[in-house]
């Protein structure tokens, strides 16, 4: 195959750098530099997610103390607080002391932070219980519903738009876009109520809500666990499906246009090959960063359907705790749901800092 | 080899972007084809290549070893884009993907035409590269198309482009975004291609008149003369042509008064497309648009060289 006049190829002596699947793969040298070239990047990604973790508790500790009426009010109601203020200042003293009300600002905060490194949120005014369990539990609730629910809907809508955004007009295109389309449009809590009255309702082929009979164990229990979340989780994956779908679609049809991909055509490659090689790595990147994004959303976004179907997640917490005035059980929630977006987003980064050579060595983004 | 015959492509909306190019490629022979921006040099290498979108309308015909690559199943014109045709993008475009080495696209093309391991493939990449010109073809190979130059990339591209054993190669502006010492080194690289054809666009008429055997000009979306290399370059026949070289630094830089790109597209509906800009215009070349006349071994679109009536 000699197309020019013959040029030996001399092959350096050090071989290859890291280059995978390449003879001098895992070329110790350059493979450490690579590695710690992006162990540096997401160290400063990590720093700036522990910075904002830290602003979150701040905004929440500043939340409370700087909203009007004295905390104390929504502790024992205004009623026995009107009553206590008369006969006992003191007992109103002691309760400030026990919720870490009492004190200048910067020393209530210093013990704030301090309580919170400690993983210690303080009591719910409500059920005087630990906020940390309850909102743990409801935490674990909320999750085994958002995960399942993301993960399917980003298969489920990152394959069909893949494909619709592939070729435009298509069948998939056609069919999926419509429907897709009207999903986008639908609130999740008329959704919520229409899968509601039909299966629950009129069917009768799912439980109206809840997350369990009780009474059972083992196989018997997840298998209740699984009925009753097949419908909020369905909502769930419905809507989040459509969203998924709409970008996939979008960046597909964009990159459709991009050079690489007429030349890759131009090869003579199968369209599956150029779909799944090619262009599908390069759409991985904007749709992992909106995913991440997404779910960390999710946790908070999916109270409309929690409430709906009384599932007793995260959403349906915050609903409780903000009707009885629970604050240090919604300041416990709100950090939880800021440290998930947090967390969603350092994910994101970490996964297309793997995905994208351009941002791991070229220092874009 | 490859012949364009009556091709014209249109959009959706109206804009035609090829009129009835008819155009042939010699076994063996470099063509260039030069032309201004936007006169529809790399839509001919589309088209050829089928990889115009849906919402072109293409007609003509345009024959390879007896078949019609307007008309062949996505299935034939995959195996006609692997076997016989071989694309070579512009460098300073996104021609590799920026997701992949240059070396594992390389090798995944040598891979997809020939069933070797891995590691023969890398060393004929590594050849390849170093054939191209690329003093370190394995530093080359490690490096994202981001890493590498313009030139870098564009040579990366011509060693994609040679890896088969396509005989026809579709070039596509091998010298945009380069400097002259790059451009003469990009011309000797495609100069020294031995057996194979090749179509390459370009707008530089130093690099055409280095690289090809034979030269066609379109203007906005006409082909307005053909001929070889020599005779085009010593006495060009269209006025265009003859403007064009003019302006060429070693011609004097003798711009043309009012040789001002077009305002619009086509001036004259009916007449020469090049009729408004044409200091030599008579009144026949506004009424009639001109065919393409035969005048020795050449072809040119210009009423001037039409036998008198």
């Amino acid at each position: 195959m000699r197309v020019f006049p013959e040029r030996p190829a001399t092959r350096p002596a050090e071989g290859p750098a890291a280059w995978p699947g390449g003879p001098g793969d895992g070329d110790r040298k350059s493979f450490r530099r690579a590695l710690a070239a992006r162990l540096s990047r997401l160290g400063s990604k990590a720093a700036a997610a522990a910075l904002t973790v830290f602003c979150i508790v701040s905004v929440n500790f500043a939340l409370i103390r700087f909203m009007p009426g004295d905390p104390v009010t929504h502790i024992v109601g205004e009623d026995e607080y009107l009553m206590l203020e008369a006969s006992s200042p003191e007992t109103i003293e002691a309760i400030r002391a026990e919720y870490g009300l009492d004190g200048s600002l910067p020393a209530q905060f210093a013990a704030y932070l301090a309580r919170t490194a400690r993983l210690d949120f303080g009591s719910s005014y409500r059920t005087k219980g630990p906020v940390l369990d309850t909102a743990l539990r409801r935490m674990k609730f909320t999750l085994l519903l958002a995960v399942p629910s993301t993960a399917l809907a980003a298969v489920i809508g990152g394959a069909l738009g893949l494909l619709a955004g592939w070729r435009k007009g298509g069948l998939a295109d056609m069919t999926a876009s419509p429907v897709m389309g009207l999903l986008q449009t639908v609130p999740a809590n008329c959704l919520a109520i229409a899968f509601l009255l039909l299966f629950s309702f009129r069917l009768g082929a799912f439980p109206l809500g809840g997350i369990t009979e009780g009474g059972l164990t083992g196989a018997e229990k997840a298998l209740d666990i699984l009925w009753h979340m097949a419908l909020p989780a369905a909502v769930l994956t419905l809507l989040k499906c459509s969203s998924d779908y709409m970008l996939m679609k979008s960046v597909v049809a964009s990159l459709r246009d991009e050079e690489y991909v007429l030349t890759a055509m131009s090869r003579g490659y199968s369209e599956w090959r150029i779909l799944t090689g090619h262009v599908l790595k390069n759409a991985l990147c904007p749709f992992i960063t909106s995913l991440c994004m997404q779910f960390g959303y999710i946790l908070s976004g999916s109270m409309l359907v929690e409430v709906v179907f009384s599932w007793p997640g995260m959403g349906m917490l915050v609903h409780e705790s903000v009707a009885g005035k629970d604050f240090p059980m919604l300041q416990t929630c709100f950090l939880f749901m800021g440290a998930c977006v947090v967390a969603c987003n350092l994910l994101a980064d970490a996964l297309v800092l793997a995905i994208d050579p351009r941002v791991r060595e070229g220092g874009i983004g | 080899m490859l012949r364009a015959e009556d091709v014209s492509v249109s959009f959706a909306g109206g804009a035609r972007v090829l009129d009835e190019v008819t155009l042939g490629l010699a076994a063996g022979r470099k063509t260039c084809v030069i032309g201004e921006t936007g006169s529809g040099k790399s839509m001919l290498l589309l088209t050829i290549l089928g990889l115009l979108g849906p919402g072109a309308a293409v007609s003509g015909r345009i024959l390879m070893d007896g078949l019609d690559l307007l008309r062949l199943s996505p299935r034939e014109l995959r195996k006609a884009r692997k076997e016989r045709l071989s694309y070579i993008p512009q460098g300073s475009g996104n021609g590799l993907n920026p997701l992949y080495t240059a070396g594992s696209q390389l090798t995944e093309l040598i891979r997809f035409h020939r069933e070797v391991p891995q590691g023969e493939a890398v060393s004929l990449a590594g050849s390849l590269l170093a054939q191209a010109g690329l003093d370190d073809p394995f530093r080359v190979m490690a490096s994202y198309p981001f890493q590498l130059s313009g030139g870098m990339r564009q040579r990366v591209l011509a060693a994609m482009g040679l890896s088969g054993e396509a005989p026809i190669l579709l070039v596509d502006e091998p010298t945009k975004g380069l400097d002259r010492a790059r451009i003469d080194l990009m011309a000797a690289l495609f100069r020294g291609i031995e057996g194979k054809s090749m179509l390459c666009v370009t707008h530089d008429l130093r690099f055409a008149r280095q690289v090809a055997d034979s030269v066609a000009v379109l203007y906005s979306s006409e082909l307005i003369e053909e001929g070889s290399c020599g005779e085009f370059y010593s006495g060009p026949l269209h006025p265009y042509s003859r403007a064009m070289l003019a302006a060429l630094p070693e011609n004097g830089l003798k711009a043309e008064a009012g040789f001002a790109p077009p305002r619009s597209g086509k001036v004259a509906a009916g007449g020469c497309a090049f009729a408004s800009r044409c200091r030599e215009a008579v009144p026949r070349c506004l009424r009639g648009r001109p065919p393409l006349i035969a005048a020795g071994n050449r072809r040119v679109r210009c009423w001037k060289h039409a036998p008198e009536p």
